[in-house]
């Protein structure tokens, strides 16, 4: 298939689509909107369900019943709306349902502002609600990444009956680029299962639930949502590592467009002769810190690790995790819908090499 | 079961018939006397009368005492979120539409933090029942001070009495436009009860029940004379209405009131007393799950669908 010229919001809309999933429920806010209003005619016409519904508290509640009858059903967001939606994710982890929440970052706190952000990074990999429970966290840093993860979303949200989170910002959702999609039809239905309420012929009675009022049956839940996440943490983290083929003094760690800014910039200060790379996760949970921590000792020498993030620091908890106080740990950010440009962080690159020479 | 083919038996499964056991879930632990296990048993009848399949039934809870109702029947049930019963429901329903669902709420669940979803719910006109358990009170959590508690009613977090009149159920929802089915009944008036959730269910579109439901632990005495005294409870008598020949014989006090009248309904749901009935009945309001259904489209209609939305993009 040719490539087509789309908005990332709708880009990703139609990926939903592709992937098979046929019910949408969301609330209209900036800047991802355009996913509602392009699924609204996409789904129409694939035979699904658009529903706009009274609040993002409803949407997710919607997204809730639907993923119990075992169907395919995602909503999406901006930040504060998953704010709203985070007693929702709650349950449905703790019901172990499957459903995709596409979260088009803007800048907070509060009502903040609509120009893209990365300061929900805390939201999304540390829980939104409340209980031991965790999301699947996907980073794409381009409009065909972004494709290409919701597609994963759905898979990895199904293979573990776990939501899951394709984490962009609002200028993945508003840039235009060329981009390529799976195959229309190519998405396997959901499988006959064993858990979900959507049986078409007679079978055992079954209960959506996640009230425990035993601590011993709780506790066995709880350890039993461990055991899948610790699966989760060894067979799905992905990232990509840029820029090392010469060897590398400084690691610069970012994600999502704030990585591929920092591509740009690497490449600037490469062609003057800086050896500097790029370590980009591109699942925020499970996070890579392995291979980030590879990463990081083969910096040769003593050099530093630049993090950088549209936000005051907060994936720098997980950089810092992942050296276990190893090495130098340097963070620039930016906030409120401020997004550097590549000419800022190359300066900031050649700064704290002039530290390292 | 093996097919054995005779003159008489072509072999096949004779069709399903379900009794009122196949529905009964495990024992229920509501306190003895409250109102809930009437529900259930209602419910139950329900059921049998139309010979729903469990695996087709959906039984939707939110948080408190009702919450529970699901875990005591062998339906499908859903116990989800403190006042989300009615979103959860209608994704439920816009996903199977296939499947009878069921919404059991609460006093607190309904009228308090799922008050948002409740006011869109009627909005949406989704075809299910909504069961509304009020007991006047929040009895899980021991007896605070709910929307629908007396005026003067003393509770734990209001130990003087409730401070503001209590919310009418009937009145907001009646208020709501695109309302269908609106009705009242009460948990001691069992063949009422059938009648009316046996309605409910006949009705196509959001089908609002409101259960006066004695808690016999924290609100027995809102209750009392109710119970006790036939003639304070007024039944809503009309051909269009509910009619039980048994509850109109035992509450000699009728009043005779069209269902199809909305501005009849409200005012008679402002005044507010120990009502029995439907209130309102529109059977020809659009629902949601049946505006939001589309067509089915074939792998070549979608082919070409997709084709011509592409061909728009095309570099």
């Amino acid at each position: 298939m040719s490539k087509v010229l789309m908005k990332g919001n709708e880009a990703l809309g139609e990926a939903a689509v592709r992937a098979g999933c046929v019910h949408f429920f969301g609330y209209p806010i900036t800047p991802q909107t355009e996913v509602p209003e392009y699924l609204v005619k996409r789904l129409r016409e694939v035979g699904g369900t658009f529903v706009q519904a009274e609040s993002e508290v409803a949407s997710i509640n919607m997204v809730m019943g639907a993923a119990g009858m075992g169907v395919r059903c995602m909503t999406s967001s901006s930040s504060p709306g998953i704010s709203l939606m985070a007693e929702g994710m709650s349950y449905i982890a703790a019901c172990e349902l499957p459903c995709v929440v596409i979260n088009m970052m803007r800048a907070g706190p509060g009502l903040g502002g609509i120009l893209p952000a990365q300061s929900d990074y805390f939201q999304a990999t540390r829980g939104h609600g409340h209980g031991d429970y965790q999301v699947i966290v996907l980073a794409p840093s381009s409009v065909q990444e972004a494709v290409d993860l919701t597609t994963l979303a759905f898979e990895l949200s199904e293979k573990y009956r776990n939501p899951a989170m394709v984490c962009a910002d609002g200028m993945i959702g508003q840039m235009m680029e060329p981009v390529e999609f799976p195959e229309e039809g190519a998405a396997t239905p959901m499988p006959e299962n064993d858990w979900s309420l959507g049986a078409r012929d007679g079978r055992e009675r079954r209960i959506v639930n996640s009230l425990y009022l035993s601590p011993e049956d709780l506790h066995r839940h709880n350890l039993k949502l461990k055991a899948k996440y610790d699966e989760i943490a060894a067979n799905e983290t992905r990232q990509e590592i840029y820029g090392t083929d010469d060897g590398y003094d400084v690691l610069v760690v970012a994600f999502g467009t704030m990585a591929r800014i920092c591509k740009t910039a690497i490449d600037e200060v490469r062609a003057e002769g800086l050896r500097v790379a790029l370590f980009r996760p591109i699942t925020l949970n499970p996070y890579p810190f392995g291979a980030l921590r590879d990463a990081m000792d083969a910096i040769e020498g003593d050099g530093p690790v630049l993090d950088i993030e549209m936000s005051m620091g907060q994936m720098l908890y997980d950089v810092k995790l992942a050296a276990e106080g190893s090495r130098r740990i340097e963070f620039y950010g930016t906030a409120g819908g401020v997004v550097p440009s590549p000419d800022e962080v190359a300066e900031k690159i050649r700064g704290l090499m002039q530290g390292v020479q | 079961m093996t097919a054995t083919c005779t003159l008489t038996d072509c072999g096949a499964a004779p069709d399903v018939e379900y009794s009122m056991d196949d529905y009964a879930g495990p024992v229920a632990r509501w306190c003895p006397g409250c109102g809930d296990h009437s529900v259930l048993s209602a419910a139950q009848r329900l059921l049998a009368t139309h010979q729903m399949a469990p695996e087709k039934t959906v039984f939707v809870s939110g948080i408190g005492c009702s919450s529970r109702f699901p875990h005591y029947l062998r339906t499908y049930g859903f116990h989800g979120i403190h006042g989300r019963a009615l979103p959860i429901s209608t994704g439920v329903k816009l996903a199977r539409p296939d499947l009878d669902v069921f919404a059991v709420m609460g006093d607190g669940d309904c009228c308090s933090i799922g008050a948002a979803h409740w006011i869109h719910a009627v909005r949406y006109n989704v075809n299910m029942v909504a069961l509304l358990l009020d007991n006047n009170i929040y009895g899980l959590t021991k007896k605070q001070t709910s929307p629908t508690t007396p005026q003067g009613f003393p509770s734990n977090t209001q130990p003087r009495g409730s401070i503001l009149p209590p919310m009418n159920p009937l009145s907001v929802t009646l208020g709501v436009t695109n309302a269908s089915f609106v009705a009242q009944t009460a948990d001691w008036a069992p063949q009422h009860l059938y009648a009316t959730l046996d309605a409910a269910y006949r009705h196509r579109g959001f089908a609002f029940v409101r259960i006066l439901q004695r808690c016999p632990i924290w609100t027995a005495s809102l209750f009392r004379d109710a119970v006790q005294d036939p003639a304070k409870v007024e039944v809503l008598v009309h051909e269009k209405g509910i009619h039980d020949a048994t509850t109109e014989a035992i509450h000699t006090n009728h009043l005779d009131h069209d269902p199809s009248d909305l501005n009849a309904a409200r005012a008679l749901a402002e005044e507010g007393g120990m009502r029995l009935g439907l209130f309102f009945h529109d059977p020809t309001n659009a629902c949601y799950d049946e505006t939001r259904r589309v067509p089915g489209y074939t792998p070549e209609d979608r082919i070409a669908i997709l084709k011509r939305e592409l061909d728009r993009h095309a570099v």
